[in-house]
């Protein structure tokens, strides 16, 4: 049986600030908070606080958010999966750019974003974002790439690191040495070392095996090496079922017991060209039919009475431009006035009063 | 309603300043009277406070959590907090 919590939130910025209490059932109706003696007292045996906190563990679509958005984006598709939908393994940054990376599963040709089943996905087109843990919503497409990468519009700021290497990537299986008798994947370049961290996930293509190209996990470190130990991917439909089942959850093979996957591993190459650059791990999925309002004959996504307000609205817009004060209020009014006509015409029949989560019964 | 339709009821004749107009009118649409809502669910991740709110959100109604106060997997709405929480987030994330 699941535990249960106690949360809250807060709102800072374009962020949801959740909070939980640090507890620990108790036994009959008492909770025990760490840090906190059965008497509520402040015991300082415990580490802990009976303050919130940051969450203390994680939950598995544990937020569910309900809220009002603007139709002004339309999914005219079916979402299906590798139709119009697709699975996306995690984001990274470039030049300044929300970046999102589809990789292929494990030596299969590296996802064209230009090619079938891909080609909605055009520049100026819009993409909607879903299960992600930070990127949710609309976003328009800035570039496509031949290398997994679709580029947005949407600035931000995240440390990103890119590493182009130019004849002088290795990549392979090792029996290695920080863990004897295991075998780990390995990058080798000058430098390497430096610029990614054990627990880093990172996506390496480019290279002449495509084999070798996929979404890593960086286990440890050594000179001028990063081991890995983990590798992920999205499955397409055809593939064989060592890819995976699903098509909509991320697929991976973490080699947590040291033993790579006979039919995932990795081809080893060496002095090769390669791209190796950061990846925030976030698989989310990506709906491609988006249609935006953009020219005349786009279809506005409103009841019929709900366009007859609009068109109230657009009209004390005009108004208001032309500084004719008196018609941009009347026609505001009327505006307001369709809009709470639309809201009670669906309220009908007796109505109840919900009991409260803290009222006497 | 297509936007030509509407252009043509108001007698406007820009294109463009017309799209922007509708924009502002479904947003004012939904401030006032949440004629467009959605649900999406997400991962809480251990020791991170804060998540990033989905960028065509006009007005949050509500947000819940799987667990709280119960312990039937229940998605439950969760109070907003007042005040500074005493235990800051470190790395900001």
């Amino acid at each position: 049986m699941a535990s249960r919590k106690d949360y809250t939130y807060q709102i800072k910025g374009n962020k949801l600030s959740l909070l939980e209490r640090d507890q620990t059932s108790g036994t009959g109706l008492n909770y025990v908070y760490a840090g906190v003696d059965g008497d509520g007292v402040m015991d300082g045996t415990t580490s802990g606080s009976i303050s919130l906190t940051s969450p203390v563990a994680a939950v598995t679509d544990g937020i569910e958010l309900e809220y009002a958005y603007s139709p002004v984006y339309t999914n005219t598709g079916s979402d299906t999966m590798h139709v119009d939908r697709f699975g996306i393994n995690g984001w990274t940054v470039v030049d300044g750019y929300l970046t999102f990376i589809r990789v292929a599963s494990p030596g299969l040709a590296t996802v064209n974003w230009t090619s079938s089943p891909y080609t909605a996905t055009a520049v100026d087109s819009y993409i909607s974002i879903t299960d992600s843990n930070k990127w949710n919503g609309t976003h328009k497409i800035k570039s496509v790439g031949t290398d997994g990468l679709l580029q947005t519009y949407t600035e931000i700021n995240f440390p990103t690191t890119i590493v182009s290497g130019s004849s002088d990537v290795d990549i392979g299986l090792i029996s290695a040495a920080y863990v004897a008798g295991k075998t780990y994947g390995y990058l080798l370049r000058t430098g390497l070392d430096a610029q990614f961290g054990a627990g880093d996930y990172i996506y390496a293509s480019g290279f002449s095996n495509v084999k070798d190209d996929g979404m890593y996990r960086v286990a440890a470190l050594d000179t001028n090496t990063l081991y890995i130990d983990a590798r992920y991917w999205s499955k397409a439909p055809v593939e064989n079922s060592v890819y995976g089942t699903s098509l909509s959850t991320e697929q991976f093979d973490e080699w947590t017991d040291g033993a790579d996957s006979i039919s995932l591993n990795i081809a080893g190459q060496s002095n090769v060209s390669a791209n190796i650059r950061t990846i925030y791990r976030d698989f989310c999925l990506a709906s491609t039919s988006i249609t935006a309002l953009e020219d005349e004959g786009s279809n506005i996504n409103v009841s019929s009475y709900l366009s007859k307000a609009l068109v109230y609205y657009v009209k004390a817009k005009v108004a208001e431009d032309q500084v004719n004060i008196e018609v941009k209020e009347y026609m505001m009014r009327e505006f307001r006035r369709m809009l709470e006509k639309h809201e009670s015409s669906k309220v009908a029949g007796p109505r109840g009063i919900m009991t409260g989560s803290h009222s006497i019964r | 309603m297509k936007v030509q339709e509407l252009m043509e009821r108001v007698g406007m004749t820009e294109t463009g300043r017309a799209i922007a107009y509708i924009k502002d009118g479904l947003e004012e649409m939904n401030m006032l009277a949440e004629t467009h809502v959605t649900t999406i669910r997400f991962d809480i991740l251990a020791d991170q406070r804060f998540y990033t709110l989905p960028n065509d959100m006009v007005k949050m109604l509500d947000v819940r959590c799987k667990n709280h106060l119960n312990s039937k997997d229940e998605y439950r709405s969760i109070p907003r907090g007042v005040g500074n929480p005493t235990n800051k987030d470190a790395d900001g994330i």
